[in-house]
């Protein structure tokens, strides 16, 4: 499927002020047409690897997607080879989605036919029914979706979402998943940060587990999920269970709420 | 045909937004020319307006008196009015837009108080940008301590690599310094001079002649090109800062050249004209409220939403009380407060 394109990140380094939170990171190529999903405790530098890859923080270190090097395009180019899709939804502007998404798509590309790719954008997104609707007039989750038009708008080959999911119920977080697989289908190299281990299992090609601004390890999921992982990395007990083929993280301690209760009944 | 498909009926409905927007820009445009025409016959010796607007074309003669009071008192009059509403607008609206904040307005960042100062120094002293003819030594001055408090904040927030709030508390420390300078300079000045001062930080469109006004021209018409030229730029980062990097925009250097631009309006108003508060708050979220935030309409709707109001104000000012004008900037002050008001309690109205 995938043309032997794949994303390189070699000795990458992040920091903020004179901290530095990601250091001298390698990555295993992340190939197109593949899902990799970046997962980690709270602070364990995810969104920062994802926001230096797009290049939306200074860092160092080798970013190449094939034989381009990422820091040499143009910022026009970069529009249109990189999607970035923050992990905060856009802000309540008084701006019809249709807008918030031409203007995206006008970052690289001034074509006449703006406003029905727009459209069309929004319909495999399944908002084109919002398409009018300003923006602060969305809920969260709708605004979500927009944040995720807006990031494909120019069909990038290299897709970066930081926690696509967090805002939608169970059903958007499915159309979503299955829209990130048909990105990778396409040919896009998809690299996501997400805290559901789960939904990450079944949805992602590769897993890479960071922790402390480092890589700790990566592999398929069934390698990278294990019960020692979750132990070493999260400090959380937890197994992972095999049900009908597919991965699922259960704490192994069922939880501190049902003892409370059951206290509760013998006083 | 029973079924339209979707994708078209989703251009059609936009296109129709589209066409409603461009129609209220034209419904703008066209109150503003009213007001401008009301504005000219209204005042003592009034003219009826269409009177004056076939003088103007040359299609009606007027008496001697009249032509003289039209072209040599009210036209230059209206004709500010119109242009420092649009360009303090215009101003406004940009300033909002890159300093992501609704209470942004052209004076923010210290612009009106600065231009205060230089222009008490210069009526207390007499003293200043020497190099400039007697007559503009005031307004010369106000415009070069205008230009400089931006400069400085400019600076500043450079050094410390600062964003967007920063700026603005800077701005705002760099007000409060220019007024306890200006009190300084009103306190040690001649009981006349402080008279002067007093009154030329009102705001009065009646120092607008035939050289002040063709100046402000040139600079909305030079300045307000480079504003539209940026407007999907300004659209992006209505999007957020981390969009707006992501899309390929340099987000210093649009900031940089956004206040520039509004720096440059509203130093140009101020030093002619004096200050006219809250057109630059207000106009701009009429506009929004009116058009939407994509900048294509947005910036021209602002342009004509502050030539309205201070077109109207001016109206007003002549009207309320007979045989007086009042300082604009008491009236858009005073109309601007309610409006202001009302705005900030929709605002909280409409957000859950």
């Amino acid at each position: 499927m995938s043309g032997g394109m794949a994303l390189h990140v070699d000795g990458l380094t992040v920091a903020y002020g004179t901290r530095p939170v990601v250091r001298a990171l390698t990555l295993p190529p992340i190939s197109a047409g593949t899902v990799t999903v970046l997962v980690g405790p709270n602070g364990a530098g995810k969104s920062t690897v994802l926001k230096a890859l797009a290049q939306i923080v200074p860092s160092s270190g080798t970013l190449k997607f094939g034989d381009d090097d990422l820091r040499l395009l143009s910022s026009r180019d970069r529009a249109r080879a990189i999607g970035f899709m923050p992990q905060t939804v856009p802000p309540a502007a008084e701006l019809a989605v249709i807008e918030s998404v031409i203007v995206s798509l006008q970052a690289g590309y001034d074509s006449a036919d703006a406003e029905k790719r727009a459209i069309a954008v929004l319909r495999r997104v399944g908002i084109a029914e919002l398409a009018l609707r300003p923006l602060d007039r969305l809920s969260g989750g709708e605004r979500q979706l927009v944040s995720l038009a807006q990031t494909i708008a120019l069909s990038p080959p290299l897709l970066f979402l930081d926690e696509p999911t967090s805002a939608l119920d169970l059903a958007r977080q499915y159309d979503v998943m299955r829209l990130v697989r048909s990105f990778a289908a396409e040919g896009a190299a998809v690299v996501l940060v997400m805290h559901d281990l789960t939904l990450a299992a079944h949805w992602a090609d590769s897993v890479i587990v960071l922790n402390n601004g480092r890589l700790h390890s990566a592999g398929v999921p069934s390698e990278a999920i294990t019960a020692s992982m979750l132990q070493e990395v999260y400090g959380a007990s937890a197994s992972v269970e095999t049900i009908r083929g597919r991965l699922f993280v259960v704490p192994s301690d069922p939880g501190a709420s049902a003892n409370t209760d059951e206290r509760k009944k013998q006083s | 045909m029973q079924s339209l498909d979707p994708s078209a009926a989703a251009l059609q409905a936009y296109a129709r937004l589209k066409r409603r927007r461009l129609l209220w820009i034209a419904l703008l445009a066209l109150a503003t020319a009213a007001c401008f025409l009301v504005d000219l016959g209204s005042g003592p010796a009034a003219i009826p307006p269409l009177d004056a607007l076939g003088s103007m074309l040359g299609l009606k003669q007027l008496t001697a008196a009249q032509e003289v009071i039209l072209w040599q008192l009210r036209l230059p009059v209206a004709l500010i009015a119109v242009l420092v509403g649009a360009a303090l607008s215009l101003a406004g609206a940009e300033m909002q837009t890159v300093l992501a904040n609704p209470l942004a307005e052209p004076f923010t960042l210290g612009v009106s108080t600065s231009a205060a100062l230089g222009a008490a120094l210069a009526i207390a002293t007499g003293l200043g940008s020497s190099w400039l003819p007697g007559s503009w030594l005031v307004a010369g001055n106000a415009f070069v301590f205008a230009m400089g408090s931006l400069l400085l904040v400019q600076l500043l927030a450079r050094l410390s690599d600062a964003g967007a709030e920063t700026m603005v508390l800077l701005g705002i420390a760099l007000g409060f310094t220019a007024s306890a300078l200006l009190w300084l300079v009103q306190f040690v000045a001649s009981a006349d001079a402080l008279q002067q001062i007093v009154f030329w930080t009102m705001g009065s469109l009646a120092r607008a002649d035939w050289t002040v006004v063709p100046i402000m021209a040139v600079v909305l018409v030079v300045v307000a090109p480079f504003s539209l030229a940026s407007s999907w730029r300004l659209t992006a980062l209505r999007l957020g800062e981390e969009r707006a990097v992501s899309l390929g925009l340099d987000l210093r250097r649009l900031r940089l050249l956004a206040l520039l631009r509004a720096s440059l309006l509203a130093a140009a108003s101020v030093a002619f004209v004096g200050v006219i508060g809250f057109v630059g708050l207000v106009a701009p979220h009429v506009a929004r409220m009116i058009v939407g935030e994509d900048h294509r309409f947005f910036l021209p709707a602002s342009l004509l939403t502050g030539a309205l109001m201070v077109s109207a104000a001016s109206i007003a000012s002549k009207l309320a009380i007979p045989g007086i004008t009042l300082p604009i900037g008491i009236v858009t002050a005073l109309i601007g407060l309610p409006g202001f008001v009302w705005l900030v309690l929709r605002r909280h109205r409409r957000t859950p």
